[in-house]
């Protein structure tokens, strides 16, 4: 696209000018004294604009006295503005300035909930602080960024170096900042680029956390190598497992992201929506190096759109030629359920002349579930379902200049249980053009997305003492407090049974069996109810060998997602006599399987216990669910995932289910007695039953010879109530 | 430090002529580096430059000059640091401007400012609104565009007639002010 000279310094200030339009303006300068007039005039307004909004900005935050003492402390451009224009002040500002010192700054403060014991500016020197209460993050140079939690007390003393006497710090060092060095009164930690987390208590005891990465750890001239989820006491030699919630934590780019998002050649480009997270699928492409006038915005190859279909309602009459990718984050899930998550998708397109009526679009979609599932996910992206969690998108229509690329982006906020995101990127022309009219003129080019998670502080720990009792009396409890259930984080050791009696509403995470090889049980009592919301997880047996129970005698009430055994743990959920009420909520039993096939998950319905849930997976491993005696109602139950064997067995009772999924494990469904009732949505036959879609899938009973099948209707739904023949 | 009093005139002295001077500066820095945030922060570092270096400044030579140096070597300074490629003015275009702007005018000073102000009531309420959504909330168009659900273009193009509707305004409000100021 030639743009002239006025509408490239339009796109100028607006910062829109890519390298070559860079050029071309520069050139324009440098040639001719009244394109550099017209250019000063233009930067005039805008330069004018950017003060009177500014000087707002003052007037707006004048009442708070701690931004005064900000804006003072510091000059920017709108104190200099507002006091070198209403020519008041001068003396002022020179008399706050630091006066004769050009050294540069230690740190930035990019974040600051906290309160000070001093006032500070926006920029921190070399020197002594204190943090009170409160969360601020700090930047050092591009490669570190620090969260430090109050109370703290911490010296700067260049960038590489920060001594802490007191408080939790928590660090993000990239490459550029690796050497990154805390010292601590008993020995230092040395950044290996990588995450972890120092506190020094008022003690004086030290310990120092890896969430990810490196890190050495320098005491009484000895160096120790930390890695990757490990922790230690300084003045021990035992490693134990970190704990990142008991840091605060800075906000960092996660680890995840498209791969083969700037299609250069030799890229494998997949056909049909991916069944698997990070590759590209969809309708025919290719990678060019180049076509007619367009070339790639980077790098050595673009995309190609090739070929199209017929697209859905909100586009009728156009054909879109789409592609996907997967993006898992369930390794994510604990930033991702606090909420914490924001996602930005963007790429650059560009067409041929003479492709009329063409748009162009990113969406991302947010999904609970299995990633496997996506194109029945996405093919009901325009009705409401439990498994979509958030949605956006954005178009434009592609100018005709095959010199310029214009660029799309959309974003939001992850959602709490979110699984995985979809990313589709399409080119769409009417149709009019026939859908067999070429469709080789649309182009792709740079895509990203970049998911960042915020900064926030440490969540309190309330650890259950491990002595039988009522979860009310405070002796049972760390600092011998009973948690505040909208604050903690709470989690349940020991083989005493914690009791809950009353009524108990939580917020934060609920770890039952957290550390490895540990035992933990909660009981509801009979008139007892927990209701579990919010952010955070709710989990029964955590880690390697861990062994949870959770006993359900009362109501147990939970809205977002519920771990059966997570990581190799053996763990049981026992409805014996109560209810649990899981809502549209998500239950995951043996949810990692990946270490080996030993996580053995339990859900037990028994003494007429009631279930209602929005989906029930038996993802990995050894995981059953049984009905011994009472009732289930479940959304969606899926059998089986990838490894191990998956359990159903039905005794006296009623399970109803809406939709029936199996995966490429193992699975059985036993009937256990003729009074088993499985009631199937939808009309079913024998030879459908027999014939049900899992790989090694099997309906079975002791002596089943067949089945009694009858139609119904429930709430408007249609039912198969199934009930077994046993044989003589 | 014996020479305290003299060091602190000559350090007072040369921070009134930057305070006399800075809507020049604003106005050079922000011309290479659009994006006021970007531009605050190198005005704040020649503030520390100029002040630590105020000694090396003659009393009556040309200040101007002076400072318009030093600025234009901390942004060169910043781009290079930052390998800024795109939305990027050459050097040679920087000399340049950095020349004119020591004979320009003082840049946007409380006259121009106030006109601005009375312009900006008269402004249609679409381009005011894109007036404020990139300079009061900072969005880029692409995100105004997001925002509104417009074509990224359809926002440079409102974008540069309101910019274009004000500088006129703001020439005839300087020229022929309706209204004294008072």
């Amino acid at each position: 696209m030639k743009l002239e000279l006025k509408d490239l310094i339009e796109r100028y200030l607006s910062e829109g000018l890519d390298e070559e339009q860079s050029q071309e303006l520069s050139m324009l300068l440098e040639r001719s004294p009244e394109a550099r007039a017209e250019f000063r005039a233009l930067t005039k307004v805008h330069v004018s604009l950017a003060d009177h909004f500014a000087e707002d900005d003052i007037a707006r935050f004048a009442p708070i006295s701690s931004s005064i003492e900000r804006a003072k402390s510091v000059v920017t451009l709108r104190s200099i503005a507002v006091l070198a224009a209403l020519f008041v002040g001068l003396l002022a500002i020179i008399s706050v300035l630091p006066r004769g010192s050009a050294e540069k700054p230690i740190a930035e403060i990019v974040q600051d909930e906290a309160e000070w014991s001093g006032p500070i500016g926006a920029f921190l020197d070399k020197g002594r602080y204190e943090i009170l209460t409160g969360l601020a993050e700090l930047k050092i140079g591009p490669g570190v960024s620090l969260a430090i939690e109050g109370p703290a007390l911490f010296r700067l003393v260049d960038r590489h170096r920060i001594e802490v006497s007191r408080g939790r710090i928590a660090a993000n060092v990239t490459e550029s900042g690796k050497g990154f060095t805390v010292v601590t009164p008993l020995g230092e930690i040395i950044d290996l680029g990588t995450r972890f987390g120092v506190r020094v208590d008022d003690d004086g005891s030290c310990e120092a956390h890896v969430f990810e990465g490196e890190i050495d750890l320098v005491q009484g001239g000895k160096s120790q190598r930390l890695s990757d989820t490990e922790a230690l006491r300084l003045g021990e030699t035992v490693p134990f497992e970190s704990d990142p919630e008991a840091f605060p934590m800075p906000s960092h780019r996660l680890s995840a992201g498209l791969n083969g998002a700037d299609f250069e050649p030799g890229m494998s480009l997949g056909s049909g929506m991916p069944t698997l997270p990070g590759v590209w699928g969809g309708d025919t492409s290719e990678i060019v190096p180049g076509f007619g006038e367009i070339q790639p915005r980077a790098g050595d190859g673009m995309l190609r759109f090739i070929a199209a279909h017929a697209v859905d309602r909100e586009l009728q009459g156009h054909v879109a030629s789409e592609l996907w990718q997967i993006v898992d984050l369930r390794s994510f899930a604990n930033r991702v359920n606090a909420g914490e998550v924001r996602a930005r998708l963007s790429a650059h397109f560009n067409r041929l002349p003479g492709t009329a009526n063409s748009q162009f679009a990113v969406s991302m979609m947010a999904f609970r579930g299995d990633p496997r599932e996506t194109s029945f996910y996405w093919n009901r992206k325009n009705e409401t379902t439990s498994e979509r969690l958030a949605s956006s998108s954005s178009s434009l229509q592609a100018d005709e200049e095959p010199e310029t690329w214009e660029q799309l982006r959309t974003g939001f906020v992850v959602p709490a249980g979110t699984d995985f995101l979809v990313v589709n990127l399409f080119a769409t022309q009417n149709a009019s053009q026939g859908s067999e009219a070429p469709f080789g003129g649309h182009f792709l080019d740079q895509a990203s997305l970049v998911l960042t998670a915020e900064a926030r502080p440490s969540i309190p720990k309330s650890v259950w003492l491990g002595e039988a009792g009522d979860w009310r009396k405070s002796n049972h409890w760390t600092e011998g407090v009973v948690p505040d259930p909208q604050r903690d984080h709470i989690v349940i050791l020991g083989d005493g049974t914690a009791e809950i009696g009353g009524e108990i509403q939580l917020k934060q995470s609920l770890i039952i069996a957290k550390d490895r090889n540990s035992q933990g049980h909660l009981l509801i009592k009979k008139g007892g109810r927990l209701s579990k919301s919010g952010y955070g997880n709710l989990v029964v047996g955590y880690n390697e060998g861990a062994e949870g129970i959770l006993t359900i005698q009362g109501i147990f009430e939970s809205r977002e997602e519920v771990y059966i055994g997570r990581n190799n743990a053996k763990s049981l959920v026992d409805i014996d006599g109560g209810t649990w009420e899981a809502g549209d909520g998500v239950i995951r039993m043996a949810q990692y399987g990946d270490r080996g096939p030993d996580t053995d998950a339990r859900l037990l319905i028994r003494n007429g216990g009631r279930l209602t849930v929005g989906r029930l997976g038996l993802v990995h491993d050894l995981a059953t669910f049984e009905i011994e005696n009472g009732e289930a109602e479940v959304g969606v139950l899926q059998i089986g995932g990838d490894n191990g064997k998956a359990e159903v067995r039905l005794g006296i009772g009623k399970l109803q289910v809406e939709q029936l999924r199996f995966g490429a494990s193992n699975g059985e469904f036993v009937f256990e007695k003729e009074d088993s009732e499985l009631w199937l949505a939808g009309k079913w036959t024998v030879a459908l039953l027999r014939d049900l879609p899992g790989a090694n899938w099997k309906f079975q009973s002791r002596d089943l010879t067949d089945f009694h099948l009858e139609f119904g209707e429930n709430n408007g739904v249609e039912f198969t109530r199934i009930r077994p023949k046993l044989g003589p | 430090m014996s020479d305290s009093s003299s060091s602190g005139d000559q350090t007072t002295h040369v921070q009134q002529l930057f305070v006399k001077h800075v809507a020049l500066l604003k106005h050079f820095v922000i011309s290479l580096l659009p994006n006021p945030s970007e531009a605050e922060d190198i005005v704040q570092e020649v503030f520390l430059v100029i002040t630590a270096k105020a000694h090396d400044f003659e009393p009556g030579t040309n200040f101007k000059a002076w400072l318009l140096t030093i600025a234009r070597f901390k942004v060169l300074e910043h781009l290079r640091r930052e390998k800024r490629t795109a939305n990027r003015l050459s050097d040679t275009a920087i000399d340049l401007l950095a020349a004119d702007m020591e004979d320009a005018d003082s840049g946007p000073d409380p006259a121009t400012l106030r006109a601005l102000s009375k312009c900006l009531n008269k402004l249609a309420p679409k381009p005011k609104l894109m007036v404020e959504l990139q300079y009061r909330e900072g969005l880029k168009p692409a995100a105004i565009a997001e925002k509104l659900e417009w074509e990224a273009n359809a926002v440079y193009v409102a974008l540069s007639r309101a910019r274009s509707g004000l500088r006129k305004c703001i020439e005839r409000q300087m020229n022929h002010p309706l209204v004294q100021p008072e």
